[in-house]
């Protein structure tokens, strides 16, 4: 009952604050927002789920199982319910929000109770995202994540804010009919051994090969259909390279808790869902075509970072290396060892907080240059020495430093994909990845040197001195979470690599 | 439905309620009418907006406990002997009587509501509700007519009063005009409806749909026939404002009073498609008619062209009205499915494609009437009609933009209210009656939709103001019925199995299955 | 022999005489033509103005009222004819007569109404009303 709990309290929450006074709704919403964030440790210290919750001999925490509607012969459930993948992803998001919300109290000054109403929408929906165990229920969160960050996007936005809404808006949309269209398919061709949306159901059928033919097509080609409409679908969310060219657009439009949630937890929901889609139902086709999907991994990572090196926007440098860290997530998941897939989904959380935490802080330093062009300033550490330590901190932390949790993460994903058996030339392809992260290096080195140090200079007419303390508060915060993850990845590791086992087992040429 | 069966017994197949009362949901309808047209005699001068509104509203949701009541009881239903027929036969109330007399009475209770604040200082007002209420009487006697006579009865006296509230702004030339047209076009395809009845009476010798359906299976005249079906299938695409007989749809819509609008637009079009599926399903039944006349392709044509014109017309729009009224022909088209996807013999897919257009009317009673609602908001503050007159528009009033915002996404599909599951089970059960094609057709209008609903969104939400609003009040009235009609569109989402479990359980009576 | 030819023959003779008759007259008369002749007949008055005049809109309200009655009539009619059989055939009142108290009563609700609302007072113009007012003075 406690995710139904969590939900609902967060959506009334949302409501309470849309139309409380702008004054107070900025305080009034991170008072809420911490109910979830505590529920949510609260279930993280009593999770006791074993296995995969999609896959047959696994428990699954916090389960509720109840019919809702019946369509046609498919009876839809309201089922909910977590394990050791969607676990760290629920805690990150309510985390998450916390933090951006705090974040928000400065740069949001114009119709503030709606902007915080929305950003609690958001985290219900996406709680729901992460804990939806009935395809109809996860596609309802799905699509009504998209409402808030169409609004947060348009309303709160930068100049091309109402381009980039729509942009972001239109691709979203049109992925999520790819995706409903191949999953539909799918379901159809599974013929009468399922007799529910379930997630559970259908991933066990289509594991245990009871695909038929629909539509004229074979099983294997349904099953290649579906899946290239899921992975396109999905891959736009991600995003993956070609299907990126809306991120760079809503980050930079985006107001800076707006952009954290999107990095943070908007871009998982694409890799969380490959992995509980294409990868828990459909291994057999991502085994059949992992040279291809680890060539778009690859493109995403190289691509990625290369596109970051030409930025001056420091806001449009970490959105494309975003692009360029998920390349990695779905390099684990091709990959498709314990520690590929494990490793990917320890980065899911990883650059969760990371790319949440670098948003931030440019954020930060952007509420008193008013600009984010690298050109623009220089010797902020001076000035600003707190945020600029987290701002070098978090630097390291993209860049794999030991000791945080970019690093295990992508350790755990090299070490998986090195060995992989499903994946050929698994080794160049992780070499080629690995080169990315000389590239990330290279350029976050660069931004940092020529406007961190050197002797100040501002081109913006501001004065600049050290940030609020509520400004600061989440950057730290944020930092202390990575490093703990990444000194004691077993925070989580152990519950992933649990939950992912099952995933291989039957896994590869099934 | 789950209630336990003693409840169900206690009522009129038990003998505890006479039988005439299954038709309480009219009943109350046209009670309320009598009493309000008693208060407007014992005091014509003076203008008791606050007693007539009032009690509009109490008498609608009298009806809708009626309606859910014997819904949850099984009043008319399998599970309690089935159809109750009465007078003649010329009446029955079943399960689909009831769920459509449920849409009609929450209706017009909204539009009650609203009309309080939107009729003050008006002229006429005693009548203005007294019609309402005799359009939804008409309604639901049209939902639970069993003969083509009472089925035409029942049409006019839902017109009537229609024609008379789309003029109702009658210093008001865009009124005078809508209602003109509107009534013109009324009466020419009530004369095509009328002579469609005479052609089949002609050939089948009875009014009542089943004898109806047993004579159509033996009859040699089937070009008569065929001429006849054909001429009361024109009937009710005029009143369901469907290709080719929607030309009045915009024009009465953007002319009438917004409530009236949102009124018409939601529980007429219902009502049409009321008494459409049982004529055709009961009267002109596909297991019994004569092979040529196959009325299943011709639905299939004016679903598509219904739902392609009105959306594409929606799309080019500049007034937000005529752009909602131009997309209710759009959703019109929608419905239509439940007739078009139709199969011949006892399929159970029958039933569940047509229940999946009606919980989808249900719904859209809810969402429709509340973008109405929300038009006839700012008619009251008096902001322009265009998309532009909107801009910025939600920073002066939150909640009613909210509500807006609400609407349209749920008009179009988006899992913020009950339009999500209502329009996905419409084109899942046509894809699963084997009509994949009608389902892709209307999932492209439906992706279309999102458009130009959503420019009203944008304009509200995201655009700065173009001009300064003077907002002088929050009408209570307007806003209560806004509100109703947006909890109602949310709570339709998690609460959408009942109602598609109803739908299904009435549609699949009316198939016999 | 066939019957019908007695009907034809009725039928021919009743058009053939009065158009006989025309045509006789119309050979036999003298042709005057007057403007006497050709104007309206209207009892002996003076016929002023067109044909083509707007009636007064209470006509038609009283009109409309008077469907009330002309339905009423039709349906009582039948109602008393069977009235008394029925009563001794041992149906009770309550289905013999309270349907048609409804009936009446639902009937009499929008008289009511619309003579409270005015429909039947003969309210004048304003123009007519100044008319009046300057003739008198």
């Amino acid at each position: 009952m406690i995710i139904e709990i969590l939900i609902a309290f967060t959506l009334v929450a949302a409501l309470a604050t849309f139309f409380a006074p702008d004054r107070v709704s900025g305080k009034l919403a991170f008072a809420l927002s911490l109910v979830p964030v505590v529920g949510s440790l609260y279930m993280w210290s009593l999770f006791d789920a074993s296995g995969n919750a999609l896959l047959q001999g696994s428990q699954v925490a916090f389960e509720t199982n109840m019919p809702w509607i019946s369509l046609g012969g498919y009876e839809i459930a309201w089922h909910v319910g977590l394990d050791g993948i969607s676990l760290p992803l629920f805690v990150l998001t309510t985390v998450l929000t916390s933090l951006a919300i705090v974040s928000a109290w400065t740069p949001i000054d114009t119709r503030a109770s709606q902007f915080y109403g929305l950003m609690l929408f958001m985290e219900a929906s996406l709680l729901g995202v992460f804990s939806a165990l009935d395809f109809f229920a996860w596609f309802v969160f799905w699509e009504a994540v998209l409402v808030p960050m169409y609004f947060l996007i348009g309303v709160w936005g930068g100049p091309r804010r109402k381009y980039a809404a729509i942009k972001f808006f239109v691709y979203t949309n049109v992925a999520s009919l790819a995706m409903f269209i191949g999953f539909m398919a799918l379901v159809f061709a599974l013929g009468d051994s399922v007799t529910s949306l379930g997630l559970p159901e259908i991933a066990q059928a289509t594991r245990a090969g009871e695909v038929g033919s629909y539509f004229g097509l074979g099983a294997g080609a349904i099953k290649t259909v579906a899946f290239a409409a899921m992975f396109v679908g999905f891959g736009v969310k991600v995003p993956i390279a070609p299907f990126h060219t809306w991120l760079p657009d809503a980050h930079v439009e985006a107001p800076t808790p707006v952009s954290v949630m999107l990095a943070g937890v908007l871009l998982k929901m694409g890799t969380y869902a490959l992995l509980r889609f294409n990868f828990t139902m459909l291994p057999d086709v991502a085994a059949q075509y992992a040279i291809i999907i680890a060539v778009f991994a690859v493109v995403s990572v190289i691509y990625g970072a290369f596109l970051a090196l030409a930025q001056q926007d420091l806001k449009r440098i970490v959105a494309y290396s975003s692009v360029s860290s998920m390349g990695y997530v779905i390099l684990g998941l091709v990959a498709y060892t314990l520690y590929g897939v494990g490793g990917a989904t320890f980065q899911m959380v990883a650059h969760g907080l990371i790319s949440g935490l670098m948003f931030m802080t440019v954020g930060v330093i952007y509420n008193t240059t008013h600009t984010r062009m690298v050109g623009d300033m220089s010797g902020l550490a001076d000035r600003m020495p707190v945020t600029v330590g987290i701002l070098v901190a978090a630097a390291f932390g993209y860049m794999g430093l030991p000791l945080m949790a970019g690093f295990a993460a992508e350790f755990f994903i090299f070490v998986g994909s090195f060995g992989s058996q499903t994946l050929p030339f698994a080794p160049l392809f992780t070499a080629l990845a690995m080169f990315g992260i000389v590239v990330v290096a290279g350029y976050l080195l660069f931004a940092m040197q020529r406007t961190l140090f050197g002797p100040f200079r501002l081109e913006t007419d501001y004065t600049v001195g050290p940030a609020p303390l509520h400004d600061k508060l989440p950057i730290a915060v944020l930092l202390l979470l990575v490093i703990a993850l990444g000194v004691a990845p077993e925070l989580f590791w152990g519950m992933i690599l649990d939950a992912v086992e099952p995933v291989l087992e039957t896994g590869g040429g099934a | 439905m789950s209630l336990p069966s003693v409840t169900a017994t206690l009522l009129q197949s038990g003998g505890a309620l006479p039988e005439w009362t299954a038709l309480a949901p009219t009943l109350a309808l046209a009670l309320t009418a009598l009493a309000l047209l008693l208060v407007d005699s014992i005091s014509p001068e003076t203008k008791n907006n606050a007693l007539l509104a009032g009690t509009t509203a109490v008498g609608s949701f009298v009806s809708l406990a009626f309606s859910g009541w014997y819904l949850a009881a099984g009043t008319g239903q399998s599970g309690t002997g089935g159809e109750i027929v009465l007078y003649g036969e010329a009446l029955v109330v079943d399960g689909m009587y009831l769920f459509f007399s449920a849409i009609f009475a929450s209706v017009a209770a909204m539009v009650a509501i609203a009309s309080y604040d939107y009729l003050a200082g008006k002229e006429y007002q005693g009548e203005f509700y007294a019609l309402t209420m005799l359009a939804a009487t008409g309604m639901t006697l049209m939902a639970s007519a069993n003969s083509l006579a009472s089925a035409f009865v029942a049409l006019e006296l839902a017109s009537l009063p229609s024609y008379a509230l789309v003029a109702f702004l009658k210093k008001n030339k865009g009124s005078v005009e809508a209602g003109l047209k509107y009534f013109l076009i009324g009466a020419l395809s009530s004369a095509i409806f009328v002579f469609g009845i005479s052609l089949v009476y002609a050939v089948t010798g009875s009014l009542l749909f089943s004898d109806v359906a047993e004579a159509l299976g033996e009859t040699e005249l089937v070009g008569v026939a065929g001429v006849g079906v054909l001429m009361i299938a024109g009937g009710f695409a005029f009143k369901t404002a469907s290709v080719p007989f929607h030309f009045w749809a915009p024009e009465a819509y953007e002319g009438a009073p917004a409530p009236i609008s949102g009124f018409l637009s939601s529980a007429s079009k219902a009502a049409g498609f009321a008494v459409a599926f049982r004529v055709f399903v009961e009267a002109f039944s596909l297991s019994a008619i004569p092979e040529g006349i196959n009325w299943v392709i011709l639905f299939q044509i004016l679903a598509v062209v219904t739902m392609t014109l009105g959306n594409f017309a929606a799309a080019t729009q500049d007034t937000v009205k005529r752009m909602l009224a131009y997309s209710s022909i759009g959703q019109a088209g929608y419905v239509l499915i439940g007739l078009a996807a139709l199969a011949g013999g006892a399929s159970s897919q029958n039933g569940d494609v047509m229940g999946a257009a009606m919980a989808h009317l249900f719904v859209y009673g809810f969402m429709n009437t509340g973008a109405f609602l929300f038009i006839a908001l700012t008619e009251h503050w008096g902001i322009g009609r265009t998309f532009e007159d909107f801009n910025g528009l939600a920073s002066k009033a939150p909640m009613a933009c909210a509500a807006m915002a609400l609407f349209m996404f749920s008009l179009a599909g988006l899992p913020v209210g009950g339009g999500f599951f209502s329009k996905y089970f419409l084109f899942a059960n046509a894809v699963f009656a084997g009509f994949w094609w009608l389902a892709a057709l209307g999932a492209i209008n439906s992706a279309l939709s999102l458009f130009y609903y959503s420019r009203v969104v944008k304009a509200m939400w995201i655009e700065d103001a173009t001009s300064e609003f003077e907002i002088r009040s929050k009408p209570v009235g307007l806003y209560a019925g806004i509100m109703i009609a947006a909890v109602g569109t949310f709570l339709l989402l998690p609460a959408f199995g009942p109602i598609i479990e109803t739908a299904q359980t009435a549609a699949s009576a009316l198939f016999g299955a | 022999m066939n019957p019908w030819i007695a009907i034809g023959a009725l039928a021919v003779m009743g058009v053939g005489i009065p158009l006989g008759m025309m045509a006789v007259s119309a050979i036999l008369r003298p042709s005057v033509p007057e403007q006497g002749k050709s104007a309206i007949y209207e009892s002996g008055e003076i016929p002023t103005g067109t044909t083509r005049i707007r009636f007064n809109i209470q006509y038609y309200m009283v009109a409309l009222l008077f469907v009330i009655f002309d339905i009423e009539t039709v349906l009582i009619f039948p109602w008393t004819v069977i009235y008394r059989s029925a009563l001794e055939s041992g149906v009770g009142l309550g289905k013999v007569l309270f349907p048609m108290l409804l009936f009446i009563g639902i009937l009499t609700m929008p008289l009511v109404w619309a003579w409270r609302n005015g429909a039947v007072e003969w309210v004048k113009s304003p123009r007519a009303t100044s008319r009046k007012v300057e003739g008198e003075s």
